[in-house]
């Protein structure tokens, strides 16, 4: 009798914690964290990762901080033992390794599968277009929601199998989780959002002058 | 008993024995068409068969693998439709149908396998790199490389570099990317999204059936599958669809070859709806209408059976003749008969009314058909094997019509007459003959006057008379499939028509060496911005001086030290050995191969599986090579600036030692013309040899008919 009510009590938790939003309900959703980007267009936040690789035994972990400008540009940078910094302007997009004194540049509209990939994965931070890339279902969690992408192209789907992103009842992401099709997965959390404006130099970047750098998509 | 009364007796009392005869014929004819004819549709056909360019084209039309290939156009200009993931939706359908080998609807390495075929390719290709480049690659098969590119690599796998996890993945060794390096140069890549339009209102896939030949036959039953998935494709897509277009060498020949079979039978029908007609104004009886049809279509069918036996193929067009030999055939019978029926008219029994016909007429007709005959013979000279065949079976069908007017139609006509009381069409031309014979000056001045007038008519600068020599003209102007290659072109200047280049070459050595000696020149072509850009399937040509020469270097290496340096360097940097099981494969594989083992060195269909999009790539060496009896011929695309000429493409182009065969068709902006050439002599185009092949044929065909004219008239003197 005991252990009959615990179940019951278990499944009525698990009923309030995660409730499904019907096709209208995520569609309202999708709409106000829309408003909420375009209210607050530019934000920074510090992250912590981790990641899960097929190539590695062990998950990699790593922190740093990330700001980000709709509709796509963003300053991703992180620090620890192997640090790297990723700006990208919309037009090009830089990573650039410190230990290593590499930078490799990728410039936008050259293929259209890296622009495609790029988009999506800004579609999941400023939730503009997101319709266009991925099938989202929507949850009402405790204290905000979760959102659970699966991208409709197969290009996208060769680069992203999943990604969920936790919302909070602000429309702040906490959270956001990627699998890859490989198996891999990418955990993010999200601490210290500041929705204030960023200075147009944030978005710039000029690699040191000794680094070597390198175009991975071709010139 | 003279030649007509033993005719005239022969149709009289041997009907039966006559009508055996032709039924055994026909029996003979028959069975030859069942057996013997295959019959073609291929445009190609009608173009002059000594051209090096139309025979190169012939090559690249039936013996490559893109002769089963559809190219398919998605096309929405209403901005309404998703495009790519209608693509995908039809992409992803078509590969289920049983009758499709594979799919193209992107490129190769962004493909499902795509990478995985890619570093499969990756060894015999790394092999066939020249000395320096496979020196320089087998640096990274050291141990201290292996154990230096992995540590990095993994340094900036956590430092989350995208390009350092994409090459732990794919080429932990180093090894794959120089060798599939060749392939950049030798593949034109020249826009973001390789198949989709620059203005995104079209996507192409490509598909290759499984179609066993390349006949009429098959190439309609798989456009009958088409034209069923199309529907059912689209019925499985909600919202709103493209325009699925659908053309490449399977569609045209499928759809003409229906429409050939539909003309054939609107001709045949036209020409004997007005024969029947004329009959019937001039006559008004209907069993020798039926007895001349009769005979007509006996005529065809030997015609054809005859044809048959001289060639092993007839094109469709060659069925033209059944329409020529009604409008021609049938003056044979209305003169027999019209003699004839005078002759019963005036109260003369069946066999002397045959024999006056023949005796009146014969000589006429037989020397008719001998002119007809020998001026359609004429058609020998044309090089054109679709007009040889034409020229061929008219012959034979007219001189059968000839003979078979002066025996066997008088066999169906019989005894019986009725005799008419008025012939309002004697009686007008009784009347006409008497006019011309009480005036013959007015009446030849009037008709004189009206020729003159023609003929001046004729001179003056009214109107335009445009000689097309451009072979697809020849297409139906209403062509599905000729209709959406010109759209695809439109939307898609590199899908423009290429030249072709073929390769001739006697063995594998020769055929690596000429591939890159072309690969190297026209490289320069296109830096000097000469051509536009050149695609080949040199990168894919192995060398087996080379393969021997490099797998010989390979017995230097300590692949065992290799081997732990990876198993090591993997363990002290925390990274899978699961995910690196690729890498010491390929280090068992250069082992083997130094060991002797040249298999592992093979490209070939084991290394890439059949539903591979790589072959789509490689198909101009890959597939030539499992399909062709040439087995080293292969071909090369490549495309020329539209404001520059062809003419000197061949000099330009092609070092003199590689004996190359160019062809190729384009439709240039100012309108179509043909460019079809011949590669040693680049100045003769088409349109120079229909001119040239008119004007003799013309004159042969005035000498024939003029020589038969003379002996006709000579004929009665030899006689006697």
């Amino acid at each position: 009798m005991r252990t009959a009510l615990a179940l019951c009590f278990l499944l009525l938790t698990l009923s309030l914690r995660a409730a499904d939003l019907t096709a209208p309900e995520t569609q309202a959703l999708l709409k106000n964290l829309q408003e909420h980007r375009a209210k607050y267009p530019s934000l920074s936040a510090d992250f912590v990762e981790e990641r899960t690789s097929h190539l590695l035994n062990k998950p990699i972990s790593s922190e740093g901080n990330i700001a980000f400008q709709v509709p796509n540009k963003f300053r991703r940078e992180v620090i620890g033992k192997s640090p790297s910094i990723t700006v990208s302007n919309g037009q090009k997009l830089w990573i650039y390794y410190p230990n290593f004194k590499e930078a490799e540049l990728y410039t936008l509209g050259q293929k259209a599968f890296f622009d495609d990939s790029i988009a999506a994965l800004t579609a999941g931070l400023n939730f503009q277009r997101v319709d266009q890339y991925y099938s989202v279902k929507a949850a009402h969690e405790d204290h905000g929601y979760r959102l659970f992408l699966t991208p409709r192209g197969s290009g996208l789907r060769r680069m992203v199998k999943e990604l969920t992103v936790w919302v909070d009842d602000e429309y702040k992401i906490d959270r956001s989780e990627t699998i890859l099709p490989k198996g891999d997965r990418i955990v993010t959390i999200y601490k210290n959002q500041r929705p204030t404006p960023l200075s147009p130099g944030t978005f710039d970047f000029t690699p040191p002058a000794d680094a070597h750098i390198s175009q991975p998509l071709g010139k | 008993m003279s030649l007509d009364r033993t005719f005239a007796r022969i149709v009289t009392h041997h009907r039966l024995a006559l009508g055996l005869a032709v039924v055994a014929m026909l029996i003979a004819a028959l069975l030859t068409i069942r057996f013997r004819v295959h019959f073609a549709s291929d445009v190609l056909d009608l173009l002059p068969q000594q051209f090096e360019a139309v025979k190169a084209f012939k090559v690249f039309d039936r013996e490559f693998s893109q002769a089963r290939e559809l190219t398919i156009g998605l096309l929405d200009e209403t901005g309404q439709v998703d495009l790519d993931a209608f693509s995908e939706h039809f992409s992803e359908k078509l590969r289920e149908e049983p009758w499709i080998a594979r799919v193209m609807d992107r490129s190769p390495l962004e493909s499902p396998g795509g990478l995985e075929a890619a570093r499969a390719l990756a060894l015999p290709l790394l092999l066939n790199l020249d000395t320096p480049d496979f020196d320089q690659a087998l640096h990274a098969v050291a141990p201290d490389e292996i154990a230096a590119r992995l540590k990095k690599l993994h340094g900036e796998l956590e430092a989350g570099s995208p390009k350092a996890e994409f090459q732990l993945d794919f080429d932990p060794l180093g090894l794959v990317a120089p060798a599939l390096k060749p392939l950049g140069s030798s593949f034109s890549i020249e826009q973001t999204r390789p198949l989709a339009s620059p203005d995104g209102t079209l996507r192409i896939v490509l598909a290759k059936t499984k179609q066993t030949d390349l006949g009429a036959k098959t190439c309609q039953e798989i456009m009958d599958k088409v034209e069923d998935f199309k529907k059912r494709v689209l019925a499985d897509w909600s919202g709103p669809a493209p325009k699925i277009l659908v053309t490449g060498r399977t569609p045209y020949v499928g759809e003409l070859s229906r429409t050939m079979g539909s003309d054939v039978i609107s001709t045949v029908v036209g020409s004997v709806v007005l024969v029947t007609a004329v009959f019937l104004l001039g006559f008004r009886r209907i069993r020798p209408l039926f007895s001349i049809m009769v005979v007509l279509a006996l005529c065809c069918v030997i015609a054809v059976a005859l044809g048959a036996l001289v060639f092993r193929e007839l094109n469709m067009i060659t069925i033209g003749l059944c329409s020529i030999l009604i409008g021609l055939g049938v003056d044979f019978g209305m003169m027999l008969y019209a003699v004839y029926e005078r002759e019963r008219e005036t109260g003369g029994d069946h066999e002397a009314a045959i024999a006056a016909a023949i005796r009146s007429q014969g000589k006429g007709v037989f020397f008719g058909s001998l002119t007809t005959a020998a001026a359609f013979l004429c058609f020998l000279r044309s090089q054109s094997t679709g007009f040889e065949q034409l020229g061929v079976l008219i012959a034979f069908g007219i001189l059968c019509a000839g003979l078979f007017m002066a025996t066997v139609f008088f066999g169906f006509i019989g005894g019986k007459f009725r005799v008419k009381g008025a012939d309002w069409l004697w009686t007008g031309g009784a009347h006409f003959v008497r006019f011309v014979h009480r005036s013959p000056r007015a009446f030849f001045l009037c008709f004189a006057a009206l020729l003159c007038g023609c003929a001046v008519f004729a001179f003056l600068p009214i109107g335009r008379v445009q000689f097309d020599a451009n072979p697809r003209s020849l297409e139906p102007k209403d062509s599905r499939a000729g209709i959406a290659l010109r759209t695809i072109q439109s939307k898609m200047p590199i899908a423009a028509e290429p030249v072709i280049v073929l390769l001739r070459s006697a063995n594998a050595e020769q055929f690596h060496d000429g591939w890159a000696k072309l690969q190297a020149s026209w490289t320069n072509l296109v830096a000097e911005k000469k051509i536009r850009s050149a695609a080949s399937p040199a990168a894919l040509a192995i060398s087996p001086a080379r393969l021997s020469a490099n797998a010989a270097r390979l017995q230097s290496i300590d692949f065992a030290a290799s081997r732990t340096a990876l198993t090591n360097t993997i363990t002290a940097e925390g990274l899978s050995a699961d995910a690196f099981k690729p890498a010491f494969a390929t280090l068992d594989s250069l082992k083997a191969i130094a060991h002797g083992d040249r298999q592992r060195a093979r490209l070939g269909a084991r290394r890439c599986p059949r539903d591979s999009t790589w072959w789509f790539r490689a198909r101009s060496l890959l597939f030539a090579r499992s399909k062709s009896r040439r087995p080293l011929t292969s071909h090369q695309i490549t495309r020329s600036p539209p404001s520059r000429k062809r003419s000197s493409f061949g000099k330009r182009s092609s070092p003199r030692q590689v004996p190359v065969l160019i062809s190729g068709l384009e439709l240039h902006p100012a309108g179509p013309r043909a460019v079809v050439r011949r590669a040693s002599s680049p100045s003769s185009p088409s349109s120079w040899w229909s001119s040239m092949s008119f004007s003799c044929f013309s004159f042969i065909v005035a000498l024939s008919r003029f020589s038969f004219s003379c002996l006709a008239s000579r004929f009665p003197s030899l006689r006697s």
